[in-house]
């Protein structure tokens, strides 16, 4: 209600397509195609481009199957794509074996080297670096000191319980300084409460350090908490890159909005002066951008975004809605609404500040409201 | 329903294994038999074992019979290693038949073996001796050594492999850091196994050994031709342990990896 100035095109806002100018790793037109016979190829990786900067923390968010793993293990180098190319720091590295890469992997269930004691593994990367005995030897230290491990250097992975096995990856990958940190997937094995601690911890370690991480999830809330930004794939292809906040507030594609917490979407055709009309209201549109007039578009509005007013008073830009259902969470309450003329019922969350904060009773009329930047309209 | 509660499990289990064992039992109580006649009991004596140590066409046939299971061993071994490592890298078209022939010298018949070597090196040219046994016994030992390597290969994870390659080491050194000492165990185990199996082997030897190539299973079929003595029973008791040893061993290998191995 009080956000007029974002009726105006966000220009200062950071917007998907401004890709950082110097890049750490560049992925340009990647496909992956996987061959087998008597079966359909499937494209793991359609037509994927995408520039990490350094110091990012970029995060790959999709279902299983969306090809995530696929271009993690192809920016790794234990995949080579079907074309396209892989650069780091402007060297095209896409013939490149891993080990010629200076880009180290966290895998999903660790892969520790069973016969080997944690600082065995932890050494593992740096054997080849030309590092002295005594180098090495701190460096491993600094390490185990980093993730919270020092004097673990004796123990054998069998003896470490899951949360540790995880640092000590995570040690041994960070060991070498490597360009890039790949890490997949790595909080899954862990339960809730760990999984938590690791998310701060993990984003403690790529400011620390000033690596970049390329981290894959099919999480949405590790993606929303721990990065810069987040690219959306699904089927191969990257639907929506942009920051935490863009992805949530703004998503382009519906699967984007549904994908990414609660969203309600409804129809609306786009009419003159940036108004979309949906049922009886007219509501004003902070961007419709390569949509036009006399369109009929998805549009995506977040539960909380969703304004509720007491009373019927009718004004242009809201809807009547009765309530059907409330649901009472301690900080916000959620209203399920049947909205006058839409035809799916709609989510409205309103959070419980004070005793000031309204409340509706089940049946009650209600005008529904959305501020014109919490309308995000949908390509497809 | 639990098996142990059908009435007279108990009493089929002790005949199984006494169907089974006794006469090794029997065997073994004989060779300390002072009779020389070797059924009838007179008295403990350990006699004959000295006897056999002062033999020398035992001794002899035991040097032998160590020289092909070694030299058999190692390079039914090496072969059977990189059999396993070439199956378990990919899959390619005629895996399973390659499976097939790789497993072919356990189905078959000894007799087939024996007869087929023999041919072959009598048409090759290539005179009777050692080399012959020993050229014979590598064949019968790849499937043995194979099994425990294939089975440790695929209890791997083949995540350990990308590991050391996203840790900066190449084909060789990854090969020798981490998939070599994984792999020991079970390389051991099919040593092992090749090792007694080449000891115990007398059928293909018994066709394929020239003179002067004697081994102890030859020697002792050779003995008993004459009539069982004590003595033989000694010498079989003594390979029954050495055979028992490496057994054990290779067993004892297999499980102490897999407690190591599982992470």
């Amino acid at each position: 209600m009080m956000e007029a100035s974002t009726l105006a095109p966000a220009a200062d806002a950071p917007t998907s397509a401004a890709a950082p100018k110097d890049a750490r790793i560049v992925i340009e037109n990647a496909v992956k195609v996987y061959a087998s016979a008597g079966e359909a190829p499937v494209r793991a990786l359609d037509d994927v481009s995408i520039r990490i900067a350094p110091n990012e923390f970029f995060t790959l968010l999709g279902p299983s199957g969306c090809g995530k793993t696929t271009l993690l293990r192809t920016i790794a180098g234990f995949e080579q794509p079907t074309s396209g190319r892989v650069v780091l720091d402007g060297v095209d590295i896409t013939g490149q074996p891993p080990f010629r890469r200076p880009i180290n992997t966290v895998f999903q269930n660790y892969a520790l080297f069973p016969h080997m004691t944690v600082a065995h593994n932890v050494a593992f990367g740096l054997e080849k670096s030309g590092l002295g005995k005594d180098e090495i030897a701190a460096r491993v230290d600094e390490m185990l000191a980093l993730v919270h491990l020092s004097g673990m250097h004796r123990r054998m992975p069998a003896q470490l319980s899951g949360g540790q096995q995880q640092r000590v990856a995570l040690a041994r990958a960070l060991a070498p300084h490597p360009k890039v940190l790949l890490l997949d997937e790595p909080l899954s094995a862990l339960d809730l409460k760990l999984r938590k601690g690791m998310q701060i911890e993990l984003k403690r370690l790529q400011r620390d350090t000033g690596i970049t991480f390329v981290f894959v999830t099919h999480d949405q809330e590790e993606a929303l908490t721990m990065s810069d930004r987040i690219a959306v794939m699904k089927d191969g292809k990257v639907l929506q890159i942009g920051p935490p906040q863009e992805i949530y507030q703004r998503p382009q594609v519906r699967f984007v909005a549904d994908f990414i917490g609660e969203t309600n979407f409804l129809k609306g055709r786009l009419e003159p002066g940036g108004v979309a009309r949906i049922g009886e209201a007219a509501v004003p549109l902070a961007s419709a951008q390569g949509h036009a007039e006399g369109e009929t578009v998805t549009l995506a509005v977040r539960p909380e975004r969703v304004f509720l007013h007491p009373g019927e008073a009718a004004s242009p830009d809201t809807l009547g809605a009765t309530v059907e259902n409330i649901i009472y969470f301690g900080t916000d309450t959620t209203y399920h609404l049947r909205v006058d003329g839409l035809p799916d019922p709609l989510v409205a969350r309103v959070q419980n500040r004070d005793q000031s904060s309204p409340t509706f009773g089940q049946g009650a009329r209600v005008r529904v409201g959305f501020p014109p930047d919490g309308l995000s309209v949908l390509r497809d | 329903m639990d098996i142990r509660r059908f009435p007279g499990t108990r009493f089929a289990t002790w005949v199984f294994f006494l169907y089974l064992y006794l006469p090794i039992v029997i065997l073994i109580a004989l060779s300390f038999n002072e009779n020389r006649s070797a059924t009838i009991w007179t008295g403990f004596t350990t006699d004959w074992y000295v006897q056999v140590m002062n033999n020398g066409d035992i001794l002899n046939a035991a040097k032998n019979s160590l020289i092909v299971a070694l030299w058999a061993t190692v390079i039914a071994t090496c072969a059977a290693t990189f059999a396993a490592l070439g199956m378990a890298r990919r899959r390619f078209k005629g895996q399973t038949a390659v499976s097939g022939v790789l497993a072919m010298p356990l189905v078959v018949p000894e007799i087939v073996t024996a007869v087929a070597s023999l041919l072959f090196f009598i048409l090759v040219g290539f005179d009777l001796g050692l080399l012959t046994v020993v050229v014979a016994h590598t064949v019968f030992c790849i499937p043995f050594a194979y099994l425990p390597i294939r089975a440790r290969i695929e209890g791997m994870d083949p995540r350990l492999g990308e590991a050391a390659a996203d840790l900066y080491a190449d084909e060789m050194r990854t090969f020798l850091r981490v998939t070599l000492p994984l792999l020991w165990p079970g390389i051991l185990a099919g040593a092992m196994l090749a090792f007694i199996i080449s000891l115990d082997d007398f059928v293909i030897t018994y066709f394929v050994a020239g003179a002067g190539a004697t081994t102890l299973p030859v020697y002792i079929f050779g003995a008993i031709r004459i009539g069982i003595s004590p003595e033989v029973n000694a010498i079989s008791s003594l390979m029954l342990i050495v055979s028992l040893l490496f057994v054990s061993l290779s067993t004892l290998l297999t499980w102490w990896a897999g407690r190591r191995g599982a992470a």
